[in-house]
């Protein structure tokens, strides 16, 4: 049975940028998911570019976009009426308080003044900004200015959120509390997320799929599932205590192991999973060995980009 | 345990949303509603109305002077009283327009004020801030950015600027109708032309100087700088202009001619202030005199210029200033 294509958020088709000589995007083709979505690349991969390019910040040299089924070029403040940015730099209203901005920011994008504010509110408090919201922004410490970003971004309800570099500057609980957030933004609140950002480990914890990005082209995209699965399905098993004869009799099964350390080890068979799990717990059984843990081997984000990019 | 950041009463937003058009009104509406929440904007306004104040202060003394003359004088049947009382109705010989001018000229000052006040920080702030990239990652154009600027700083200064010379419309019509106000109040609609016109004049180059800063400070001290040197020019001209050449006056009939250098009177005028007081004399169609009540003397005011050329001038570096402002509205910086 063939699965059916994935219905896309945003479409960008041999989407070229120029900065003076210099190619930030060459051909870029993409269709992007709907759900969350990690943008992943090296520094100076052209992910900034793109989201730029997506916003209308940047017009393209050649190439088309288009986000909700409405045209970057042609329909740019549609297009931004449904799309909320959290740059990667500071950015605010100098002198305003934070309501006042979040508030604002709700105008600006077509609230009625009256919903602006009370949807001001609603959004600082599920941001965390709830008790700090009469201070002026430039009051505010580094992970605060991130939190109000992400309030201005989600003021008006859009469909899709440009994260860029969200966790840049947080410390570890203020990191993790930011994830969270976005996991449920992009779990619970009906919002597809863009999150562009150089820690795998931030996008491990809140994407389902990912898009590499490297010198401006298009590397890889996927599941996070498909990018960390090793090839020949190999599983990894934990017995209490190390055990040479159940190592041995895996072997007599024909299962190759492919790297043991201790109780934990790496197993490969060419039969399917199940067959194989079937035969290691055989193995166990046969020599008295108690399997504490059994998985199918991935390997970790991190290794995974490196193969990618390398 | 639940985070601190989660609310479950949140929801996603499917409320009404106006289309992505006219959002400079938005940026209008929220400049104006600062300023106008501004404590010493509204002290400057009060201060900029100053010569309405002292003339309607004159007016009134001398109008209890003049009442009590008459009364004394009738009382004690003096002969030629009414020689006497006639040459203190000081009140009869006003140009009402003139006070108009006067009200707008002398409140210069206080108009530089207040428009540093509301924009030297206008787009210098935005861009020390990253504002833009708020600005315009939401339905708002370049455009919408220029023109909602440009207004949320041209109203509260117009606004600045009528205040006074609305009261003062208004008391002298209520009161001075008698003594010929009411033939002047088109004056008041040509005053606000050229509030409109000095308005749009100091915003634009203050905006466009803001926009090329990165503190609102620096972009008002330039502002200022360039509004003052220009100024002591005008004033220098004036000099000039009040110290006749030997031989340049000449009897003419019953009237007194001086000749004066034919570049005195556009230099007096080139300047910010000079343009905006040229401007208001051009749609007054006075000439200026008459300050605090004093008799005209026309040889010591300068005639007013022509105002088609004071109108293309304040437009063209209306233009020019809006232009660079223009130039620096990037949501990113873009290197080629």
């Amino acid at each position: 049975m063939i699965a059916p294509p994935l219905e896309a958020i945003a479409s960008v088709v041999n989407l070229t940028v120029r900065y003076g000589r210099f190619t930030a995007l060459q051909d870029f083709s993409v269709q992007v998911p709907k759900g969350c979505v990690g943008l992943l690349g090296p520094n100076g991969a052209g992910k900034t570019t793109l989201i730029k390019t997506l916003l209308g910040f940047v017009t393209p040299t050649a190439g088309t976009a288009t986000i909700l089924g409405h045209s970057v070029q042609k329909e740019g403040a549609k297009v931004r009426q449904r799309v909320g940015l959290m740059p990667e730099q500071d950015c605010h209203l100098p002198g305003m308080s934070a309501i006042e901005f979040v508030a604002y920011a709700g105008e600006l994008a077509g609230m009625p003044q009256a919903q602006a504010l009370r949807r001001a509110h609603e959004v600082l408090e599920y941001s965390g900004l709830g008790e700090s919201r009469y201070r002026k922004v430039e009051t505010f410490s580094t992970g605060m200015k991130q939190r109000i970003k992400l309030a201005q971004a989600l003021v008006h309800g859009p469909k899709l959120l440009l994260l860029d570099e969200p966790t840049n500057g947080l410390d570890p609980r203020g990191r993790e509390e930011m994830l969270k957030l976005i996991r449920d933004i992009s779990l619970h609140k009906d919002v597809n997320v863009i999150v562009s950002s150089h820690i795998l480990r931030d996008i491990e914890k809140t994407c389902e799929s990912v898009i590499v990005v490297v010198k401006g082209q298009l590397k890889m995209q996927g599941s996070i599932r498909d990018l960390t699965r090793i090839q020949g399905h190999p599983v990894d098993v934990e017995l209490r205590e190390p055990s040479q004869a159940w190592q041995e009799a895996i072997l007599r099964r024909g299962i190759t192991i492919l790297s043991a350390e201790r109780n934990k080890a790496r197993l490969q068979h060419e039969a399917p999973t199940e067959i194989t799990t079937k035969m290691i717990f055989e193995a166990a059984r046969e020599v008295g060995a108690e399997v504490r843990g059994l998985s199918v081997a991935t390997k970790s984000l991190e290794e995974a980009f490196l193969e990618v990019v390398h | 345990m639940a985070s601190p950041i989660a609310d479950l009463s949140y929801r996603s937003y499917d409320g009404p949303l106006n289309p992505p058009s006219a959002r400079w009104w938005v940026i209008a509406k929220v400049h104006t509603l600062k300023a106008f929440r501004n404590r010493f904007y509204w002290l400057f306004v009060g201060l900029s109305g100053w010569y309405y104040l002292v003339i309607l202060t004159v007016i009134f003394i001398m109008q209890m002077v003049s009442s009590n003359a008459t009364d004394l004088a009738s009382g004690a049947g003096v002969t030629g009283s009414s020689e006497i009382v006639r040459q203190i109705q000081f009140i009869d010989r006003f140009l009402w327009k003139n006070q108009f001018l006067h009200g707008f000229s002398f409140g210069q000052l206080t108009y530089l004020i207040i428009a540093l006040l509301v924009g030297a920080g206008a787009v210098a702030n935005d861009n020390r801030a990253n504002a833009l990239l708020v600005y315009l990652s939401k339905p708002c154009t370049k455009l919408d950015y220029v023109v909602g600027k440009f207004f949320g700083v041209w109203i509260p200064l117009v606004t600045a600027m009528a205040v006074p010379s609305l009261v003062f419309f208004l008391y002298g019509m209520m009161s001075y109708r008698q003594h010929g106000f009411a033939l002047y109040a088109g004056a008041f609609p040509a005053v606000l032309g050229a509030m409109a016109m000095a308005a749009a004049l100091h915003t634009s180059i203050l905006l466009g100087i803001s926009s090329l800063m990165k503190q609102g400070r620096i972009a008002g001290i330039l502002y200022g700088a360039l509004y003052m040197i220009t100024n002591i020019f005008t004033v220098m001209i004036l000099v000039f202009w009040l110290q006749a050449v030997p031989g340049s006056r000449r009897e003419l009939g019953s009237s007194v001619v001086v000749d004066r250098n034919p570049f005195l009177q556009p230099a007096f005028y080139s300047s910010i202030d000079g343009l905006n007081i040229g401007m208001a004399k051009s749609l007054l169609n006075v000439d200026g005199g008459n300050a605090f009540g004093m008799p005209p003397d026309p040889l010591t005011v300068v005639p007013a210029p022509n105002g088609f050329a004071v109108f293309w001038i304040m437009s063209a570096i209306c233009a020019f200033w809006l232009y660079i402002f223009w130039r620096r509205v990037r949501a990113v910086e873009v290197v080629n």
